[in-house]
């Protein structure tokens, strides 16, 4: 318990000063360490409130392709975005935008959805890490805007 | 709408454009090489539009990049370029949306000697309504199918490459539109100039002849004394090098009337920009195809 509140801590203290500075994609590994057939990862957006639409792939060693579960990849996405998922040799490719010229995501975090998949028990994907990889954030204006992303232990 | 090459002979803009879209859509590029020069005299032949999607800049066209295109609706109508000079060998392409419901006219015509006289035609590139295809045509007459019939449904937009070359009277074609993601090729012989040292001199773009009913719009022509002109990027409407969620927002913006996106976006390439589209470019990148370079022929 003790080292779960000093990880809320830091979080809170980490995703603050995120919030202030910049847009970021943060893919949560939700599962266990040990689980390898069921595994989940959460994905959120942390935007400086200009954030239109965004696309990101999620590069994971060991994915079995066929085992990913898609269905809830962009589920929470705010009302007034449309988006998708999908799964190319041992990647996951997720892209959403607004509707509305008028509407970015909020300031702030904002829950994306979550991916379950399985991974295989080869020791060749032993120590290799999940990466997300050409991370976009655009502007209502289809501008580019700076942004990062990482990718959290639960 | 206009693609500049270090190596082109032949440089013609439909129309000039800027980061500004009130910018007027113009031939003023066309010409050159031609009595009267670049926006002269012989810049256009009869009735031609240029113009945007949505009515501004002068006109409407539908356009394949940038803000800009060329709709032509009458037989007679083209622009032209006289840059080439006895070319022995000639590589071009241009973009044209053929929408007709009969008829075969030609799109795009290299010709020999003068545009007054009218010339001798090298070759011509016409599309066959009936057989939904396109096809080439010697200085002889002769028709040369290009790819089997139904490779190039209509109302759409292709992209269309072509390769001469005097030494040996070579034709290759290369067509690919309608979100295909192979191209439709040909190579022919027989497409000789009328010998020596003639070549081509000119070109007409836009509905050069041949009976028909409906509309053709073209778009970036560009031509080139070797090396093959790559297809634009298709779907990469915020002019990156990537489809990706920004290409969507330019599309959105563009179908909600907000702003004309700066790049290609009709990712489906049936000449208008819309939901369709946005789907198209969401497709390419959940495909892992969105990188342009990596993936030029998608």
């Amino acid at each position: 318990m003790k080292s779960q509140l000093i990880s809320f801590a830091a979080c809170v203290f980490a995703c603050s000063a995120t919030l202030a500075t910049a847009n970021e994609v943060m893919v949560t590994n939700v599962s266990s360490a040990k689980d390898q057939k069921n595994s989940a990862l959460a994905i959120d957006i942390v935007s400086d409130g200009s954030v239109a639409g965004f696309s990101f792939r999620v590069d994971i060693p060991g994915l079995v392709d066929s085992s990913a579960k898609l269905g809830g990849c962009v589920a929470e996405l705010p009302k007034g975005f449309q988006g998708g998922c999908s799964v190319v040799k041992g990647s996951v490719y997720v892209i959403a935008s607004s509707d509305s010229a008028s509407l970015t995501l909020p300031q702030g975090v904002t829950k994306v959805g979550t991916i379950y998949y399985s991974r295989r028990n080869a020791s060749k994907d032993a120590g290799q890490s999940i990466q997300v990889v050409g991370a976009e954030f655009s502007d209502n204006n289809a501008n580019s805007v700076s942004g990062t992303a990482k990718v959290l232990a639960d | 709408m206009i693609r500049k090459s270090h190596m082109s002979i032949a440089l013609a803009g439909l129309a000039l454009f800027a980061s500004s879209q009130a910018f007027a859509c113009s031939t003023s590029l066309w010409g050159a090489g031609l009595t009267g020069g670049a926006g002269g005299a012989n810049a256009t032949t009869g009735t031609v539009v240029a113009g945007q999607p949505n009515g501004g800049g002068g006109g409407t066209s539908a356009r394949y990049s940038g803000v800009c295109g060329l709709r032509v609706a009458a037989i007679g109508g083209t622009v032209n370029d006289g840059s080439p000079s006895a070319e022995g060998t000639l590589i071009s392409r241009f973009y044209a949306h053929v929408n007709f419901s009969t008829g075969t006219p030609v799109i795009y015509r290299v010709s020999e000697g003068s545009i007054e006289t009218p010339g001798i035609s090298v070759y011509s590139i016409q599309y066959n309504r009936t057989d939904q295809r396109f096809e080439a045509v010697n200085q002889f007459g002769t028709v040369s199918p290009i790819g089997a019939v139904g490779s190039a449904v209509n109302n759409r937009f292709y992209h269309v490459h072509t390769s001469w070359t005097r030494a040996t009277g070579a034709l290759d074609v290369s067509v690919q539109g309608a979100a295909a993601t192979s191209a439709t090729t040909a190579s022919f012989t027989g497409f000789s100039s009328s010998g020596g040292a003639a070549g081509p001199d000119f070109v007409r773009l836009g509905w050069v002849a041949g009976a028909a009913t409906g509309t053709v719009q073209v778009d970036a022509y560009e031509s080139r004394r070797s090396t093959a002109i790559p297809r634009l990027c298709r779907g990469n409407a915020n002019v990156d090098t990537v489809r990706n969620s920004g290409d969507q927002i330019a599309i959105r913006n563009e179908t909600l009337a907000i702003s004309l996106a700066a790049g290609n976006p009709d990712c489906n390439e049936d000449g208008a920009v819309n939901s369709g589209d946005s789907i198209c470019v969401r497709n390419i990148f959940l495909a892992g195809q969105g990188d342009c370079a990596a993936f030029p022929n998608i």
